[in-house]
C-alpha cells in the first residue's frame, strides 16, 4: 500500500501526541523567522518556496489520491491572482474581499474544468490540464483585455485593507507576509491530511486502485473526484492570491508550463504521499531555481531536473528510506 | 477571400498532420506521448534555417529529415526501449524534460531573436487562384502534406509492414506473439516521426518565423489535435489537424484576437461531447 504515511497504523496512533507537539513547536517557531532572517533575499526566496510548496501539495494530492498527473496546477494559481489584481485595479475592491472573490473563482473555474476532466483517460488529462493554463496565458495576455489585464506586461496593482490582520500594503514587506503564507502552508497541509485520514479520502484510493470495481460496488466514482479537484483549485487559488497580494503583481508567466512543471518536481520528489516533502520540495526547487536563473539556466536545470528525478526518484527521495524503515521495523 | 483562406488553412493543416501522425504512430506502438515532439520541430527549424543559409533550402529539405531521422533512433534506443516497462505519464514526463533541454541547448546556440528563411527563387512567385494572388510556397506546403498523407496510408493499408504497424497497435500482445518484432517496429516508426518533424520544421521557415517558443506552441497544439482525435488514432489526429488548421486560419480573419483561445474552446467543446474525443477510424484505443 503506497499510502502508508496517510493512514493511521497502530504504531503512528503512539506516535502521534509526539508528532503533534513536535509540528505545534515548529509552527510556533516558523513564526519567529523573520526576525532571524531580517527579510532580504533569502525571506523573499522562503516565500516564493513556501508558495511553490502549496502548489506542490496541490499535485501531490491528486496525484497520491487520484492517481492523476496534474500539469496544470499554474490554471488556479494564475486565475486567483488575477481574480484578485483585477478586482482591485479595476473594481475598487479592498484587500480582504478581492482575495475571498479569487478564491471563489479559483474553486468554481476548478470545479467546472474538472466535472470536464476528470472523465478522459490520465494521458489525456495531463495534457488538457496543460492546454487550459496555456488557454489562460493566451486570455490574459489579449490586446483587447489589455485595460483589465495589463496585456503581457502583466498587472500591477495595490490593495487596501487588511487581511487576517496585516495590512494589505505591508504585505509588499516579505518578513511582514511571511507569518500568512507560514500559516496557509499549514492550513492547507493540515487539510489535505485530514482529508486524506478521512472516509472521503480511502473513497478516493479506493477509485483510484480500481474504478470499475468501485462502480459496481455502488459507489459514485465521478463527484468525490471532481470534488477533489476543486478542493485543490480552491488551495492554489490560495497560493496564487498569496503570490499577488505579496508581489503586488500578476502576470501571465504565473500560466506558463514552467509554473506547472516546477510544482510537479516538487511533489515528485518531494514524494506525493507525504505533505512535508511538498512544501520542503518547493522550497529547495525555488532556491535552486533562482540559483540556476542567476547564470541563465533556470530552465535547463528544470528540464534536466524532470529527467533525473522521473528516472532515478519517481517515489520522491524519501521513499527508499522509508522502504528500509518498515523494513528494519518488521525485523 | 474564401478560397484563399481554405488554400491557407489547407498549408497549416499540413504541418499539424505532419506533426501530429508522427506522435499518434509512436503512441499506436510504444503508448507513449511523445512530449519532446516540439522541440524536435523547433530544431529542425532552426538546422532549415542554418543549412537554407549555407547551401540552400532545397539541400535543407532534403537533409533535415535524415540527420532528424538519427533523433528517432536516439529517441527510440535511449528512450523509448530502455523505458518500456515504465508507467506511460513517467515517460511522457521524460521526453517533456527532454524537449526542455534541446530547446534551451537550441536557444543557446542561436540566441533567442526569432529568425526567417526566405523561400527558393523556384516558389518565391506567385499564381493567380480564383482571380486572387496567392504564394506558390503555400501551394508547395499543401502539396507535401497531402503526398505525405496520401503514402502514409498507402503504407499502412497496402505494405507488409504497414499491415503489422496496424496490428501492433490494436492489440500489442497477440501481434508479438504471431511473430511480429515490435521493436524494429517501433525503430521504423520514431524515425519516421522525427524525420517528419523535421521536415515540418523546415518547411515552417519561410511561411512563418522560427522562434524560441515555437516548439511550446506546436506541441501545445499537437496535444490538443490529439486528444481531440482520440489519443492513438491516426485518421482521428490527421482529420483533427485538419479541423484545427481551419478553425484558426478562418478565426484569424473573422474573430480576430479571440481566436488564440478558439482551440482551446474547441477542445473543450469536444470533451463535453465526446470524452474519448472524435476516436474513429481505428484507434489504438
Amino acid at each position: 500500500m503506497t499510502s502508508a504515511t496517510l493512514s493511521l497504523r497502530p504504531a503512528s496512533r503512539v506516535r502521534l501526541p509526539i508528532f503533534g507537539g513536535l509540528a505545534l513547536a515548529v509552527f510556533l517557531a516558523g513564526f519567529l523567522l523573520p526576525g532571524y532572517l531580517e527579510g532580504g533575499y533569502l525571506q523573499s526566496m522562503l516565500n516564493n518556496g513556501f508558495i511553490t510548496g502549496i502548489l506542490a501539495l496541490c499535485v501531490a494530492f491528486v496525484m497520491h489520491q487520484c492517481g492523476l498527473v496534474l500539469f496544470g496546477i499554474a490554471t488556479y494559481y494564475g486565475i486567483a491572482a488575477y481574480v484578485c489584481a483585477i478586482l482591485v485595479n479595476s473594481f475598487g475592491f479592498s484587500a480582504p474581499s478581492a482575495a475571498a472573490l479569487a478564491l471563489l473563482a479559483a474553486l468554481v473555474s476548478a470545479f467546472l474544468i474538472g466535472a470536464i476532466v476528470i472523465r478522459v483517460k490520465p494521458l489525456a488529462f495531463m495534457m488538457i490540464c496543460l492546454s487550459l493554463a496555456e488557454l489562460m496565458r493566451h486570455l490574459v495576455a489579449l490586446p483587447s483585455l489589455r485595460g483589465m489585464t495589463g496585456g503581457s506586461d502583466g498587472l500591477v496593482f495595490m490593495p487596501e485593507g487588511r487581511i487576517l490582520g496585516i495590512d494589505a500594503m505591508d504585505m509588499l514587506d516579505s518578513a511582514r507576509v511571511w507569518p500568512l503564507i507560514w500559516s496557509a502552508t499549514w492550513v492547507v497541509a493540515g487539510i489535505f491530511l485530514v482529508v486524506a485520514l478521512s472516509h472521503f479520502g480511502v473513497r478516493l484510493r479506493a477509485i483510484k486502485e480500481n474504478e470499475e470495481r468501485m462502480r459496481f460496488s455502488g459507489f459514485d466514482t465521478y463527484w468525490p473526484r471532481v470534488l477533489a479537484f476543486a478542493g485543490v483549485g480552491l488551495a492554489a487559488g490560495v497560493a496564487g492570491v498569496l503570490q499577488a497580494l505579496a508581489s503586488g503583481f500578476a502576470s501571465p508567466e504565473m500560466f506558463s508550463i514552467i509554473t506547472s512543471t516546477n510544482a510537479l518536481l516538487a511533489a515528485i520528489t518531494g514524494g506525493v504521499s507525504s505533505v512535508v516533502g511538498p512544501v520542503l520540495g518547493g522550497v529547495i526547487y525555488t532556491w535552486a531555481i533562482s540559483e540556476f536563473g542567476a547564470m541563465g539556466y533556470s530552465q535547463l536545470f528544470t528540464g534536466i531536473s524532470v529527467i533525473l528525478v522521473i528516472l532515478f526518484i519517481p517515489r520522491g527521495v524519501l521513499h527508499p528510506l522509508r522502504l528500509l524503515l518498515r523494513k528494519g521495523g518488521r525485523a | 477571400m474564401i478560397p484563399t483562406l481554405i488554400l491557407n488553412a489547407l498549408a497549416v493543416s499540413s504541418l499539424y498532420i505532419m506533426m501530429a501522425s508522427g506522435l499518434a504512430l509512436i503512441f499506436g506502438l510504444r503508448r507513449v506521448m511523445n512530449f519532446g515532439h516540439g522541440a524536435i520541430y523547433m530544431v529542425g527549424a532552426y538546422l532549415g534555417y542554418t543549412i537554407a543559409s549555407g547551401m540552400n533550402f532545397w539541400a535543407a529539405l532534403i537533409l533535415v529529415p535524415l540527420i532528424m531521422s538519427v533523433f528517432g533512433v536516439l529517441l527510440e534506443l535511449l528512450v523509448l526501449r530502455p523505458l518500456e516497462r515504465r508507467q506511460q505519464i513517467e515517460v511522457a514526463l521524460i521526453t517533456f524534460g527532454i524537449g526542455i533541454v534541446i530547446a534551451q541547448i537550441v536557444i543557446r546556440i542561436y540566441g533567442g531573436t526569432p529568425l526567417s528563411v526566405s523561400a527558393p527563387p523556384l516558389l518565391a512567385s506567385s499564381v493567380k487562384i480564383f482571380g486572387a494572388d496567392y504564394p506558390v510556397y503555400r501551394l508547395f506546403i499543401t502539396v507535401i502534406g497531402l503526398c505525405s498523407v496520401v503514402a502514409l496510408a498507402v503504407w499502412l493499408n497496402a505494405t507488409r509492414t504497414g499491415m503489422f504497424v496496424r496490428a501492433v497497435s490494436h492489440a500489442p500482445d497477440v501481434s508479438s506473439m504471431m511473430g511480429i518484432n515490435a521493436d524494429r517496429l517501433s525503430l521504423l516508426i520514431s524515425t519516421l516521426s522525427t524525420a517528419f518533424a523535421g521536415l515540418a520544421g523546415v518547411l515552417v521557415g519561410p511561411y512563418l518565423s522560427i522562434d524560441p517558443g515555437m516548439d511550446v506552441a506546436m506541441i501545445i497544439t499537437c496535444m490538443i489535435v490529439v486528444v481531440i482525435g482520440g489519443t492513438g488514432s491516426i485518421w482521428g489526429a490527421i482529420f483533427a489537424a485538419l479541423i484545427f488548421g481551419f478553425v484558426q486560419t478562418f478565426g484569424t480573419v473573422y474573430l480576430h484576437e479571440i481566436s488564440v483561445l478558439l482551440p482551446y474552446l474547441m477542445l473543450i467543446g469536444i470533451l463535453v461531447w465526446r470524452p474519448q474525443g472524435l476516436n474513429f477510424g481505428g484507434g489504438a484505443e
